[in-house]
């Protein structure tokens, strides 16, 4: 047997200890190929979605390699603590330093070589998956499946690398034990874990200090929402470092709980178990916590857009602006405007043109934007969308439409409008509220009549305007929402572009389709959660396969100690429910905090991104991980309580 | 009163080569003696101690313990049965390193849910008898193998077992600690007239027992009875190894 050999053997006769290890770092393999093929797809380069998505892909790519190195790393430093005495043995009988480091180094490179194989061949399977949901997600053709050479090339001489790395870094861990150190191997019992009333403390204070700063107004000072960040991640590493063994404390201080039934066992081995994971319960919570954060946002500004779409009674809308230097083209207005109609006539499609103008003489009394439009207007808009009628306003008279979000209460008081930096005075006559989407813009909109609408224009020539043309098309309902396929957004995008293409520099004019609008929104965000749900499928699985190798790391120890427990008399109904205690904790723990952490800061942030209200979904995208968890918790425990049940007697 | 039987009590073990492990083994025990048993390396011996604990089944014949006999107990009856009425000490302590040695001796009072107070009037107790009471807040690490045994031994008699079973309580210690353990456990079957039996290498520890039983080829050889003097007895023990032919160097030298 050569040394090669000895390697070799190892590695095959070994194999319960060495396959989480070879199995998770084949994982993490598999991911990063599947989105390197992705990426490299020869159809993508052109396609505009594709860009976008590539882009995210390529940070999740940057994010996997961070991550892999990070886990093939705590694997392995993990799985050579098990296998110490061995090393210690093989100093005893005379194998130098030298020989030592080479076979950690060959085991290391057979592993990472077998995975990089294994992995890229589940990946091949894997990626003509993910090319096809990838597609259907990002709303673009079915993309074929190629061989990937550049992916295949990628893949392999970056893990190789890390592999490298990696072997080369432990071959430190390993030399600075000394000899009787190994020998005495993982059995040494381990001193009670410290616990720092004072990081405690801290930990508390930047948990409340990113509550109270999360209160605060984010959206003036990004640096408030990195401060918010950093102590919420301080505080996340301080509650389970030293929260965490605090509680365990206080578990056993309570002398009828901890000295009752199996309770002694696992709360007691719980310490040691927090402790020895503490690091990778914090990089798991920070990842689902900001997972479940972003998927929160991602469906509260889903069902946002939906909303949007749905309140939105016009399909299409044509709008010019004259501010400044710019002024009304009517000639344009008139062919543009000619050019909708003829696309929508010929698509046999029956229309009703509303068109409505609206001055920005700017108001004394409201701070918020404020809007003044034509009775006449207001009459047409008030038939599509319910509105209350008006008996005809004076002169002298205006009536306030007011934005549904946030009007503070003391203008709803006023009696009076000034208008035009004090050159216009209206009495106001009523005020209520409503938001009609395709003025959103407007916190305030004043009614007036038609003729001071036109003398206001004169004494103010400077305010803006705006002309906008709304096509109501009584066929498409807005109560179903559209795809990319719909008659209304196949139209809409063609006219969006044409308008894109038409646009000059003397005059501003957009088209806009709410159809088009909503279906981009949706496709971004699709793929948004595409990548974030991928990339948090990814750390969740691997913490799975990086708890289930820990506790196959310890079976030797606790087998040993079942048996001996058995024979004095514990039964197996309750061995079982002591392990199962102790697995659901590490399997669950960081889902919980990271679910508490999400819910208090979607909450606290709800207000002042808009977002509605985000307990469903979030609920959802923390649903979805206890669902993939559960599913992990209930293979591992079978797998560990089989092994365990062995030694029963 | 006969507190444990034995009667034609055997074990095969099959396999491709199928090993009779004992045969046909007789042995009572009356209440409140103290039953060491003996024999060279492979003699049956911690077989039988096994069948007695219930942790191992046998082929033919019956174990009754207080009129009981236990192997017909379903398993969790059997797992309550071992921790109510069985103590146990073994060769390696196996003692719970996560624990302090308190939470070590409760243990099975805790399994069986005892009220805090009981449980801390009897850890005292055990404790005071067993001279830890120093050592009661320390982790298993801190303390010496000999203190660690007597830590074991006080669980394995805090529920005041009817039965005491030890395997080997001295195989890992010094003469001196081991010296400590055997007058611990002599003096626990004296004061509280536990049932003991114990199986052991030691010619030394079998010489606190009442009496000695030895096993030679999974079959009862003879036994022995203590007298006045146990130096004496030590002596009439050696010269019974050394008959039965087992090898020399797994007897332990003369200590005394």
């Amino acid at each position: 047997m050569n040394f090669r050999q000895f390697a070799f053997n190892n590695v095959r006769r070994n194999a319960r200890a060495y396959s989480a290890y070879f199995l998770s770092s084949a994982f993490a393999v598999m991911i990063f190929f599947t989105y390197a093929v992705f990426i490299f797809h020869p159809n993508l380069v052109h396609n505009d979605i594709g860009a976008t998505t590539k882009q995210g892909m390529k940070a999740a790519e940057y994010v996997i390699f961070a991550f892999s190195f990070l886990f093939v790393l705590y694997s392995i430093s993990a799985f050579l603590k098990v296998r110490k005495k061995e090393f210690g043995i093989l100093s005893i009988l005379g194998s130098e330093g030298k020989q030592l480091n080479r076979l950690i180094f060959l085991e290391n490179m057979i592993i990472g070589s077998a995975s990089i194989l294994t992995g890229l061949a589940s990946g091949m399977i894997l990626s003509k998956l993910f090319l096809l949901i990838g597609a259907r997600v990002a709303e673009m053709k079915e993309l074929p499946f190629y061989l990937p050479w550049k992916a295949m090339a990628l893949t392999t001489i970056c893990f190789f690398v890390l592999f490298f790395v990696i072997s080369l870094v432990n071959l430190f861990l390993v030399r600075q034990n000394r000899v009787l150190e190994l020998l005495q191997g993982s059995s040494k019992p381990k001193p009670e874990p410290k616990v720092s009333i004072w990081l405690s403390l801290l930990s508390v204070a930047c948990f409340v200090g990113a509550g109270f700063l999360m209160k605060q107004n984010i959206m003036d000072k990004s640096m408030n929402f990195n401060l918010i960040l950093l102590l919420g991640t301080v505080a996340t590493y301080f509650f389970f470092t030293q929260i965490s063994m605090f509680i365990i404390r206080l578990l056993k201080k309570n002398r009828r709980f901890f000295w009752r039934g199996t309770n002694l066992l696992w709360v007691s081995d719980m310490a040691y178990k927090v402790k020895d994971n503490a690091r990778m319960f914090f990089m798991i919570t920070m990842v689902i916590a900001m997972s479940c954060s972003a998927i929160g946002m991602i469906l509260t500004l889903n069902a946002q857009n939906e909303q949007q779409f749905k309140s939105n009674k016009f399909a299409y809308k044509y709008n010019t602006r004259q501010m400044g230097k710019w002024k009304f083209d009517f000639k344009k207005i008139k062919k543009d405007t000619a050019k909708i109609d003829k696309e929508l006539k010929q698509a046999g499609i029956k229309y009703k043109k509303i068109r409505k103008s609206m001055l920005e003489p700017g108001a004394k009394e409201f701070k918020e934007n404020t809007g003044v439009m034509k009775e006449s207007d207001y009459n047409r808009l008030a038939d599509i969308y319910d509105l209350p009628k008006v008996p005809s306003l004076t002169s002298k008279e205006t009536m306030i439409m007011n934005n549904l979000s946030g009007t503070k209460e003391e203008s709803k008081k006023l009696q009076k409008l000034t208008m035009a930096k004090g050159k216009a005075e209206f009495t106001i006559t009523k005020q209520f509220e409503k938001t009609l989407d395709n003025s959103f813009a407007y916190s305030h909109i004043a009614v007036i009549s038609d003729i001071s609408y036109a003398k206001l224009k004169k004494v103010m020539p400077s305010a803006s305007e705006e002309i906008d043309i709304s096509y109501y098309i009584p066929e498409w309902l807005n109560d179903q929402l559209p795809d990319s396929n719909s008659v209304e957004t196949k139209i809409g995008k063609k006219l969006v572009n044409w308008s894109r293409e038409n646009a000059t520099q003397n005059s501003i004019d957009i088209f806009q389709s709410r159809a088009v609008d909503y279906v981009l929104l949706k496709q971004s965000m699709s793929i948004l959660s595409f990548i974030g749900i991928f990339i948090a499928a990814i750390f969740s699985l691997s913490s799975a396969s990086f708890l289930y190798f820990k506790l196959y790391t310890e079976l030797d120890q606790d087998r040993h100690l079942v048996h001996s427990l058995s024979r004095m008399g514990l039964s197996s109904k309750e061995m079982k429910r002591s392990a199962t205690i102790q697995i659901a904790a590490l399997f669950f723990i960081p889902l919980v905090v990271a679910g508490m952490e999400t819910l208090i800061g979607l909450f606290l942030l709800k207000e002042q991104f808009y977002l509605g209200e985000p307990l469903i979904p979030a609920l959802m995208g923390i649903g979805s991980f206890f669902t993939v968890q559960v599913v992990y918790f209930l293979i591992v425990r079978s797998r560990y309580l089989a092994q365990l049940n062995r030694v029963m007697v | 009163m006969e507190m444990l039987q034995v009667q034609g009590l055997s074990k095969l073990y099959a396999g491709k080569v199928s090993t009779r492990a004992l045969t046909d083994i007789q042995l009572s025990v009356e209440q409140g003696e103290f039953v060491g048993i003996m024999g060279p390396s492979g003699s049956g011996k911690t077989t039988l101690l096994n069948m007695v604990a219930t942790v191992d089944t046998p082929t033919s014949g019956e174990v009754i313990i207080n009129g009981k006999n236990p192997h017909t107990l379903k398993k969790n009856n059997l797992a309550r049965f071992r921790r109510r009425h069985l103590g146990f000490v073994f060769q390696d302590f196996n003692l719970l390193d996560t624990l302090t040695i308190a939470e070590n001796i409760v243990l099975p009072l805790t399994l069986d849910k005892k009220s805090v107070k009981e449980m801390d009037r009897k850890l005292n107790a055990v404790a005071e008898k067993l001279g830890i009471v120093e050592i009661l807040k320390k982790r298993t690490y801190e303390v010496s193998g000999g203190q660690q045994q007597r830590a074991a031994i006080a669980r394995a008699v805090i529920h005041s077992p009817s039965l005491l079973l030890a395997d080997e309580p001295t195989g890992a210690l010094d003469s001196k600690s081991s010296r400590t353990v055997m007058e611990m456990i002599e003096m626990i079957n004296e004061t509280e007239g536990t049932t003991t039996l114990l199986v052991t290498h030691d010619a030394q520890a079998a010489s606190y027992c009442h009496r000695v039983v030895f096993i030679k080829d999974g079959q009862l050889h003879s036994e022995i009875y203590r007298g006045s003097n146990r130096q004496a007895f030590f002596q009439e023990i050696i010269d019974m190894l050394s008959f039965l032919g087992g090898n020399d160097h797994e007897l332990s030298s003369v200590r005394v």
